[in-house]
């Protein structure tokens, strides 16, 4: 039996691994390197196992790629455009800057790509039911998108606080079909919304499947959602390359699970001239708890299925977490980002709440794009990047930067707070 | 099993406990009370309570801020709890006071991240000097195990596996291999909490899960009341009952004498029952 790492943390030799290996990941157990797993109740175990099966044989037949390649092409619109922001680089000195505009495809955020994979897939697997959770709303608004496309039940779990502060997607997942069930557990956001989506899957098993949207749970869920959301890196691969004839020197996303980053990052993982850097939400500030930089001021730990990094006490209570934005306000990651982090391929930071507003805003003037509230972490992040490069480099560097949903959902807060 | 044995000469107090019952084909009732719940001096009176009722079976839950198998009762009770700062070696240092009272086994129930963040070999010695005997981790599945279940042994602690009704029997198999105890037995594909009635899965995961071993299997996940527990323990060699305690101090919050009360005879009519001598109401 294959030796269990999960128990130890970064050893020496996983430092040395490099993007190689990174790309590997994960093993059998869906262990990357010595985070992931799949800690979950025996009840779940059979279906995780069945999941597993089903995920890795349909991936490979060419009848289910053609079809989500359709789906995705027809009905979500990719491939996205990757759009060279001018006006806001030549305001922060970066004269090649993309956006990668996942804001554009249908639905208004990368979430679809994953939705329509894992639907196609529950559908093939003959589930009748798909169950979600959702934090910011857009992965809700997806699922019951891709429930509605392939005629699948939808309900989805939500934060009784989320619901309040992205309205709008509540309002359209009912329209979409969708049942919304509110949670009203510990500071109702997307942690306490996952418990119960988590909950209701022991209890529905049988012809449910839950659609997890983010590259965190158990094995096989970090390595199936990173494969679907994939399609972003590697349409930025093409991109790039047909525009600029190389690679990209910079990618650039925020983490909040981490789907839309390693969306972006996977396909670049071997190329170990781009760098990856994943930025977090550092909230009121990294003093004290009110943030949800789980990478930089998090240590191992087991939530929802998965060891990976953790906001969490001595004693191991997972701790209250706070961000602006609903979707990166969680004191979770997925594993294969803190893999990443551990053999040193990518280097997260984090940018505060009221960054991540002011970067919201310049966007919209800059450019004339709303962006999400998550989406304007990444962007908050630019000018420390800048900062960060010779003149030489800021005209020659090429950046990335996954814009990975749209705004109109965040109106009401961005309206409060200014 | 015999391997396993063989290698683990020291009998566990738990795995004597239930070889006795077995022998006298006496039905085991495990009782699990929220450590810390609502405070820790009153926990520790409520687990007496619980003893002094005739458990069999104590199982002792360290609360978790997540606990993804539990329902409304027990995420409430562990709500409680944390609320009064309760931590691992509180309800380490409740059992080691327990233990100076009565000699029954004792199970500590938690989720995984307890153990990690204290590290398993921590865990476990603490857990032995404590008096307890072992421990239920509801997501820890037995592929997982094996960075712990060393430590859990040299502790002379077992690790309670559990089975599902969506168990099939190959994997019954390969769970049961390296077991001790006996085999947690989940009634219903669902999370813990009071039910009207039995699901009816059951019995068919217990005479499936008997083809693949001899241990004692123990039923448990939403049996509420002692007509339902000796329905469970038809086909099986006892019941475990948890929600259906912790809302009984729930309902008595504010009066621990009370909540005493109420644990003590609520422990024995579940007892008297699967004996065959159901208590008049």
């Amino acid at each position: 039996m294959p030796y269990s790492t999960a128990a130890g943390s970064g050893s020496s030799s996983e430092k040395m691994a490099g993007g190689m290996a990174a790309q590997k990941m994960p093993d059998k157990r869906g262990y990357f390197g010595p985070f992931g797993g799949r800690f979950v109740p025996e009840v779940l175990m059979p279906a995780l196992l069945e999941l597993e099966d089903a995920y890795f044989s349909i991936k490979k037949e060419r009848s289910f790629q053609v079809e989500l390649k359709e789906h995705l092409s027809d009905y979500a619109g990719r491939p996205t455009p990757l759009y060279r922001a001018g006006r806001l680089g030549e305001h922060l000195g970066l004269s090649r800057l993309y956006l990668k505009r996942e804001d554009l495809s249908h639905t208004g955020a990368h979430k679809i790509n994953n939705a329509l994979g894992q639907g196609i897939l529950a559908r093939h697997m003959g589930k009748k039911r798909v169950i979600a959770e959702t934090g910011a709303g857009q992965h809700g608004v997806a699922v019951a998108t891709a429930a509605a496309l392939l005629g699948l039940e939808c309900t989805v779990f939500m934060g009784e606080e989320d619901m309040a502060r992205q309205e709008p997607n509540v309002f359209r997942m009912r329209l979409l079909g969708a049942e919304v069930r509110p949670v009203t557990a510990g500071r109702r956001t997307l942690k306490e919304a996952i418990n119960e989506a988590l909950r209701e899957w022991i209890t529905t098993i049988e012809n449910t499947h839950y659609i997890i949207g983010s590259t965190v749970g158990p094995h096989p869920f970090p390595v199936m959602v990173r494969d679907f959301q994939s399609v972003i890196g590697r349409e930025v691969k093409r991109q790039v390359r047909s525009r600029e004839g190389t690679l990209p020197d910079y990618l650039v996303a925020c983490v909040g699970g981490g789907s839309n980053a390693l969306g972006l990052f996977y396909p670049f993982v071997r190329n170990e001239s781009v760098r990856l850097i994943g930025v977090e939400a550092g909230g009121k500030g990294l003093q004290g708890t009110e943030h949800s930089s789980t990478l930089q001021m998090g240590s191992p730990g087991v939530l929802h299925g998965a060891l990976s990094f953790l906001l969490q006490d001595e004693y191991g209570q997972v701790s209250p977490v706070h961000s602006v934005s609903a979707g990166l306000d969680y004191p979770g990651v997925g594993p294969e980002h803190s893999y990443l982090k551990g053999c040193g391929r990518a280097e997260y930071v984090s940018v505060s709440d009221d960054e991540a507003l002011k970067a919201f805003r310049l966007l919209c003037e800059k450019e004339g794009i709303l962006p999400a509230l998550e989406s304007a972490h990444a962007i908050a992040y630019l000018p420390q990047l800048a900062d960060r490069l010779s003149r030489e480099e800021k005209s020659d560097s090429i950046i990335v930067l996954n814009l990975s949903g749209r705004g109109d959902k965040d109106l009401g807060i961005i309206t409060r707070n200014m | 099993m015999q391997k396993a044995e063989t290698e683990l000469p020291k009998e566990n107090r738990l795995e004597r406990e239930l070889s006795r019952l077995l022998l006298k084909e006496e039905k085991a009732l495990a009782a699990y009370l929220m450590g810390g719940d609502p405070d820790l001096k009153a926990s520790r009176e409520l687990c007496r309570s619980a003893l002094d009722g005739g458990v069999d079976i104590l199982e002792i839950g360290i609360p978790f801020s997540d606990p993804l198998a539990d329902g409304p009762a027990i995420q409430k009770a562990a709500q409680r709890s944390l609320k009064n700062g309760t931590n691992v070696y509180d309800i380490m240092e409740m059992v080691e006071d327990l233990r100076r009272y009565a000699d029954v086994p004792v199970l500590l129930m938690t989720y995984y991240n307890t153990v990690y963040k204290m590290g398993a070999e921590r865990f476990f010695s603490c857990a032995e000097r404590s008096g307890a005997d072992g421990v239920i981790v509801p997501d820890l599945p037995y592929e997982e195990q094996s960075a712990v279940k060393k430590h859990a042994h040299d502790n002379n602690q077992v690790i309670i596996d559990f089975l599902a009704p969506t168990t099939p029997g190959e994997r019954i198999a390969k769970i049961v291999h390296g077991s001790r105890g006996f085999l947690y037995c989940v009634s219903l594909t669902g999370v813990t909490g009071v039910r009207e009635s039995l699901s009816g899965q059951l019995d068919g995961l217990a005479v499936l899960a008997r083809k693949y071993t001899a241990l004692p299997l123990l039923a448990g996940f939403g049996i509420s009341t002692p007509q339902q527990a000796v329905e469970a323990a038809r086909h099986t060699d006892g019941v475990i009952v948890g929600s259906a305690l912790v809302r009984e101090v729930e309902r008595n919050n504010d009066d621990s004498g009370a909540m005493a009360e109420a644990i003590k005879s609520t422990v024995r009519s579940f007892k008297s029952a699967l004996k065959g001598r159901p208590l008049s109401p």
